[in-house]
């Protein structure tokens, strides 16, 4: 490879650096949206994959007439002899709808004298312990998103709940906790499960669903059949089947908008294709003098694939390292609204840095061939430029 | 849900669209250069086609490079899909979640060599004066372009016919030599007859490309892709995996095992292309080409990378698997 031929290319290109710059703005911003989502997608997923790793192995929940209705707790005694289940614990809770806001609270019901399903919900109640007064007042605990929103509606160190049965549940806020990932702990009040069971109008020895751990991932399917054999009228959701929706989930909404990029492409396709194929008199001279000094064709196609070539890299660098900008350090205004939804309470959190050498070969893929081919047939025209009948 | 909408199938599409249309016009412009070029001709026609001849040889070198990375991504692709698809934990059961899977894998690899073949006459062709192999060339390229619609075709069969509900199996019961498939079959015969095989073919290799051979060499560059793809899954794959029992093709390609499994193929591939070139272009065109260099280094390189597997194993623990 001639290395006098790059350093030609290369000042050619900074003397028309004004000329190439709409080319090189439109394609930087087409790496830059094609880089955001993908990156957007797999930090979601990431922290999706940090709330799976405490999920329990298998949620049990009855289901009548193809709904999910209260399950009877006592099963938990009997799916916990399954041998291979380490543990199976009934959980109360639900969603509350918060009118005013128009938003939904999840609200999960825990002893504080009990281990929870989650060790990080005992932990809570330890750390709070100072401010609970369990025999005088009813208390919460909740995500900061909770809080913010009780605030905007003046329910400073207390909240009003509205039971099923209509009556008014008046409890304090004894604390607040925030988590590395938000998304999880967000919209969550954890109470006491004798005040969810009030709230929720749930009896004492039903449940919502029943989590069971498994600690060996080889047992969980066999486990699972054996519950569903035990209880035909219960569904079992494993984790994995969790995780495999969310993946669909960000995939298909990944996939959907490049979809929706495809015109887009074809467009920067054109607009390469016929800016490439301008050729100002100078630059015909330039050719033509070449061409006299003695270049063949195959060197003047070459000097403008190398310029494509340099312009593709240069934009692509340049829309990745914007756009990690725009999602790690801006996080992400507006387009993350794509993947969770613009409700009330959901956003509000840090999305985790993830540099993936997957999202870059993504990206680079879908674009960089569009550009390079597009200049295939310009460039050629350029090069078989003949030498007299410019200089002439 | 299809898979169809996932990111990595759609650039795929927009990757194969692209190529179809400058692969068709390249072979609009190839077939009018193959008809109507006489380099004895002074006339108008002839310079034209003479310069349409870069234009059409440009889209080709472009078309290499670009299924060269895409069929890395396509690999890779399979890979990730084996996420959505219940039962597959690597890109074998991806690619049997359909009877086209392998096809397609065997027809784009294919396709790469053609493609490579092309592009060494072309090299070749650059080298004379007055456009020796350039009729030839562009016929040849006909023939490419045909083969490579029936890529499309099977490629766009096999990604509509997955189906991401249906279980499939994984690469631990494909490659078990109980199963009666062909794959089982062919890893029934023991390791003793396969590795000794590949080594030797290996040593008659070196051989041949010494005394400058091209046929033989051609010929055993064939034997080596098999029984190296053979000693791979039956034996060599089992020391990546320090696994006894987990005899894949397609699991080294994964982060667990830094994905070693790119540069292995890449390494086997690049060494068998060369050797089998060289015999594609001294039969069919009578070209001498000094590639045999290349193809032993590469197969070399290839050697000693999956060889140095067992040896470090039996090193660190004093036994073999």
């Amino acid at each position: 490879m001639n290395l006098k031929l790059i350093d030609y290319g290369l000042s050619s290109l900074w003397r028309r650096f004004w000329k190439r710059f709409t080319v090189i703005l439109i394609f930087s911003l087409l790496v830059f949206l094609l880089v955001s989502i993908f990156s957007i997608a797999t930090s979601l997923r990431q922290e999706l994959g940090i709330t799976l790793d405490a999920l329990p192995e298998l949620i049990v929940q009855k289901m009548s007439g193809g709904r999910q209705t209260v399950i009877p707790a006592e099963r938990a005694y009997e799916i916990a002899t399954i041998p291979g289940v380490s543990a199976a614990i009934p959980r109360v809770w639900g969603y509350y709808y918060f009118g005013s806001a128009n938003v939904n609270f999840t609200i999960i019901g825990q002893d504080p004298d009990l281990d929870s399903y989650k060790a990080k919900y005992s932990k809570l109640f330890e750390l709070n312990a100072p401010l609970i007064d369990t025999l005088t007042r009813p208390f919460f605990l909740a995500g900061q998103g909770v809080v913010d929103i009780m605030d905007e509606y003046y329910f400073k160190d207390e909240f009003f709940f509205i039971t099923s049965k209509g009556e008014i549940l008046n409890l304090v806020l004894a604390g607040t906790f925030v988590d590395e990932s938000s998304l999880e702990t967000n919209d969550v009040i954890i109470m006491p499960e004798i005040l969810a069971r009030e709230l929720f109008d749930i009896y004492e020895d039903d449940a919502t669903d029943i989590v069971v751990r498994v600690p060996n991932p080889a047992e969980i399917e066999i486990v699972k059949q054996k519950i569903q054999f035990l209880y035909p009228d219960c569904r079992i959701i494993g984790k994995d089947q969790i995780d495999t929706s969310y993946q669909n989930i960000f995939d298909y909404k990944s996939g959907l908008f490049l979809a929706l990029l495809i015109p887009a492409f074809m467009a920067f396709f054109t607009m390469i294709y016929d800016k490439a194929s301008g050729l100002s008199l100078e630059e015909k001279r330039e050719i033509g003098i070449m061409k006299a000094v003695g270049w063949r064709v195959e060197d003047v196609l070459f000097l403008k694939l190398l310029e494509s070539g340099f312009v593709s890299l240069f934009s692509f660098f340049n829309g990745v390292a914007f756009s990690f900008f725009f999602v790690y350090i801006l996080n992400a205004p507006l387009l993350r609204n794509l993947f969770i939804g613009a409700g009330n309470l959901k956003p509000a959190f840090q999305l985790i840095p993830v540099i993936d050498i997957h999202i870059l070969s993504l990206s680079f893929m879908a674009i960089v061939p569009v550009y390079i081919l597009a200049t295939i047939i310009p460039a050629w025209k350029t090069a078989i430029i003949d030498a007299d009948e410019v200089m002439r | 849900m299809s898979i169809l909408l996932s990111p990595e199938i759609i650039i795929i599409f927009i990757e194969d669209v692209l190529l179809l249309g400058f692969n068709s016009l390249a072979v609009f412009l190839a077939y009018g250069i193959q008809q109507r070029f006489d380099l004895n001709q002074t006339t108008a026609l002839q310079y034209r086609l003479e310069r349409q001849t870069y234009l059409v040889s440009t889209i080709i070198r472009f078309s290499l490079f670009i299924k060269i990375f895409s069929f890395a991504f396509f690999i890779f692709t399979l890979d990730k899909l084996s996420n959505f698809i219940p039962g597959a934990m690597c890109g074998v059961g991806v690619t049997n979640a359909s009877p086209y899977g392998l096809y397609v894998l065997l027809i784009k690899l294919f396709s790469i060599y053609l493609y490579g073949f092309w592009l060494l006459i072309d090299r070749e062709d650059q080298k004379t004066e007055n456009y020796n192999y350039t009729v030839k060339k562009f016929r040849y390229f006909i023939a490419i372009y045909l083969f490579f619609l029936i890529e499309l075709s099977l490629q766009y069969l096999y990604l509509s016919d997955i189906n991401p509900e249906e279980i499939v199996s994984c690469c631990g019961t494909v490659f078990n030599a109980a199963n009666t498939s062909f794959t089982g079959q062919l890893l029934k015969i023991p390791n003793g007859i396969v590795l000794p095989s590949f080594y030797a073919i290996f040593v008659l290799l070196i051989w041949t490309s010494l005394r400058r051979d091209v046929i033989w060499t051609g010929i055993l560059n064939l034997f080596f892709l098999a029984f190296g793809l053979l000693a791979m899954i039956s034996f060599f794959s089992t020391y990546i995996y320090e696994l006894p029992s987990h005899q894949c093709p397609f699991c080294l390609l994964q982060s667990d095992y830094f994905y070693v499994g790119y540069l292995i193929y890449a390494l086997l591939l690049s060494g068998t292309f060369f050797g089998v070139a060289a015999l594609f272009l001294k039969l069919f065109y009578g070209i001498q080409l000094k590639v045999l260099k290349l193809s032993i280094l590469f197969n070399l390189a290839f050697v000693i990378l999956v060889s140095a597997y067992p040896l470090f194993y039996y090193i660190r623990n004093g036994v073999w698997l």
